[in-house]
């Protein structure tokens, strides 16, 4: 244990790890503040820098940018009502109230240290229940990931976008152009068609920046420029301290929110904040203020979608799962740098998963003090229009794919997925199914021909202990439970509760 | 039949074509399957073929879904109506797509002989007019001066360099 914190010490304690962190943060922050620009988005574009640096470096780089971009979200949520990322929809809701009573610096305040406060307990769920579940993870043998992965590939496919069936066809979609490539075992050609660039299958970098950046640039082109609608306003006094600790209760209760939903494959920050939000204002004392720009809705809102920040790399680390397309992005680094979380990881290269711990909690630290220079100067960084941002992504979109492998093919790929992208942005079908079962499609394959390996082809396999009957009944429920809700929602003309949207 | 009714609808038939047409020809013709295997699932084909199925089924439900279930109202986009009127005074929003996509792709042809820097500059340059950017002293610096800059970060932080095309003895 000793030894190994003092190799993480050794691993983590550099300049190079100290500076990073922040620039993740702060780049993440500038992200997450821009209204068309999403996490996920900014993360993709990140990766591409991350190829030359050391693997906890540049792992610790893009963890800075999605927590940065968590609550940059809530910049612009609270000055203009345009929440920078869907999850800061939430805080909208008495962010901008607040900023219309010409309170927006106390609005913002509370947001960053609620932000700052669920961070931080989510980082500690992180350290504490990781180890555990890797521990435990290290009895699973090829049938009990398989049926895992099964599981989160439902829950994903579910909660992604309206309707369970459009998840699931976005999900066989990802897996069946998994299977490009050589065959894993046999070692025969898949979907080549001879073209050679194709047999080490499609790169993952190239199909996460056409499937997430390119659609919204060709969408923006039916739509005219986002006026830039910010009007310079009196930001007010910021919030003291006295203040904050009223919302306290609040924020625990939605930073817990947080790690849980988190922890759970798919859910995102999203329906953290909502439940976070409906759970303080059901316990408020002044319920009727909620929505009239009540400081303890702005932070629960941001507690709930801070707090799932550490806990969706619970399941990453853990099992090697990622639960959502930005674990995804981090697990596409993690196997860049010919490292695969999970178990084994923890097994075999503890000192790095310790080093990765020392920066995360660090990045917390990063988050209050870019927060604060965020507040004073980068909400203005919202008014950049459109016009000029995307052509601007879409550069940094070529240049990325590229880097990946230096091959041009690798653009042309990007650009078909993009019309891929945007083909299903218009259907109304959600990506995120189709990118994390593109990245656990090989796993699921391998794992469910690793099983009939050992059984000699007897599918029994799959059901051959309480872990596997465990995966399979979760999943069945959630099946149950997803299509209950839809045909709820049908009748009441609702969207489902459980939906996160894309 | 309201638009998303029959953007559900089309969204089922064309993955249930996806489907057969991917078990029918797509397999047969593209993965290449030993003879020599023992066990059926453990084949190359057995996977997609799955898959495949797995698509056609649910395609099947999902149009079935699109038939008997209400769609649920989505969030409504305060910008919808400036859209339309936008589209109104300009180009048609499809035409305007399938110039972009033209272009994207004309972009990716002009890589071998630009290289990615020139063609990089020409393209964001064009964009920003085509998003309806009109100030010059926002595109022209910007168009030419982050393409370089990218050019040397990749070239000199991470060690990419690249491709320039018929400009490669300048770089």
């Amino acid at each position: 244990m000793i030894e190994n914190l003092s190799i993480a010490f050794q691993l983590f304690f550099s300049v190079e790890n100290i500076l990073v962190i922040g620039i993740g943060v702060l780049i993440g922050t500038i992200i997450g503040a821009i209204p068309g620009m999403t996490t996920p988005m900014g993360v993709a574009l990140a990766l591409p820098f991350t190829f030359t640096m050391q693997p906890v470096t540049g792992i610790l780089l893009l963890l800075g940018v999605y927590k940065g971009g968590l609550y940059g979200g809530s910049l612009t949520a609270i000055l203009i009502k345009t929440p920078g990322t869907p999850a800061a929809s939430c805080t909208i809701l008495d962010g901008y109230p607040l900023a219309q009573k010409g309170q927006a610096r106390k609005a913002l305040d509370i947001a960053l240290y609620a932000s700052c406060v669920a961070d931080l307990i989510s980082n500690i769920a992180l350290i504490l229940f990781a180890g555990f579940l890797a521990t435990f993870a290290l009895r699973f043998g090829p049938p009990e990931f398989f049926t895992l992965i099964v599981f989160s590939l439902t829950i994903i496919a579910g909660v992604a976008g309206p309707s369970l069936t459009k998840g699931i066809l976005s999900a066989c979609l990802g897996l069946m152009l998994a299977t490009v490539g050589l065959d894993l075992i046999y070692g025969t050609n898949r979907f080549i068609f001879g073209n050679y660039e194709l047999m080490s299958g499609l790169n993952f970098i190239p199909v996460l920046i056409g499937l997430f950046a390119i659609p919204e640039i060709l969408d923006r082109a039916t739509r005219r420029a986002r006026p830039a609608g910010a009007q310079r306003q009196e930001l007010g006094n910021g919030a003291s301290f006295a203040e904050f600790r009223k919302t306290l209760k609040s924020v625990i209760r939605g930073s817990f929110i947080g790690v849980i939903l988190g922890a759970i494959p798919g859910i995102g920050g999203a329906p953290a904040a909502f439940l976070s939000y409906s759970e303080a204002r059901r316990n408020s004392k002044n319920p009727e203020n909620f929505g009239k720009g009540e400081p303890e809705g702005v932070a629960a809102a941001e507690a709930g979608n801070n707090g799932v920040a550490g806990a969706t790399m619970i399941p990453l680390l853990a099992l090697g799962v990622p639960g959502d397309v930005i674990t995804a992005v981090i697990l596409g680094a993690f196997m860049i740098h010919g490292l695969r979380p999970g178990p084994i990881l923890f097994a075999e290269n503890l000192p790095m998963i310790y080093a990765l711990f020392m920066g995360i909690l660090l990045s917390s630290a990063y988050l209050f003090i870019v927060g604060k220079v965020a507040i004073k100067t980068f909400s203005r960084v919202a008014l950049i229009p459109n016009r000029i941002l995307y052509p601007i992504v879409f550069t940094l979109c070529v240049y990325g794919a590229y880097a990946v492998n230096n091959n041009l093919f690798d653009i042309l790929v990007m650009l078909c997925m993009g019309l891929v992208g945007f083909a299903m942005l218009r259907l109304d079908i959600p990506v995120a199914p189709f990118l994390i079962a593109f990245v656990l499609g090989p796993l699921l394959e391998d794992n469910f021909r690793q099983s009939l390996l050992l059984s000699d082809g007897s599918l029994s396999i799959f059901v051959r202990n309480a872990i596997c009957w465990l995966f399979w009944m979760l999943t069945a429920l959630s099946i149950f439970v997803l299509i209950r809700s839809r045909i709820r929602a049908s009748r009441t003309g609702q969207a489902s509760v459980l939906t996160t949207g894309g | 039949m309201e638009p998303s009714k029959r953007r559900d609808l089309f969204a089922g038939a064309l993955f249930l074509v996806l489907g057969v047409l991917t078990i029918v020809i797509l397999i047969p013709s593209g993965v290449d399957s030993p003879g020599n295997v023992e066990i059926s699932a453990l084949s190359p084909e057995f996977w997609p073929r799955v898959i495949a199925l797995a698509v056609v089924f649910v395609a099947l439900c999902l149009v079935a879904e699109s038939y008997f279930l209400k769609i649920p109202a989505a969030d409504p986009d305060e910008d919808a109506e400036a859209d339309a009127i936008y589209q109104l005074d300009t180009l048609p929003g499809t035409l305007r797509t399938v110039i972009l996509i033209f272009a994207l792709f004309l972009f990716y042809f002009a890589l071998t002989t630009l290289g990615v820097v020139a063609s990089s500059i020409v393209l964001m340059l064009s964009m920003m007019l085509f998003f309806g950017e009109r100030k010059w002293y926002f595109i022209v610096p910007i168009s030419v001066l982050l393409p370089i800059f990218l050019y040397l970060f990749f070239l000199h932080v991470a060690g990419v360099p690249m491709p320039l095309g018929m400009f490669e003895n300048i770089g």
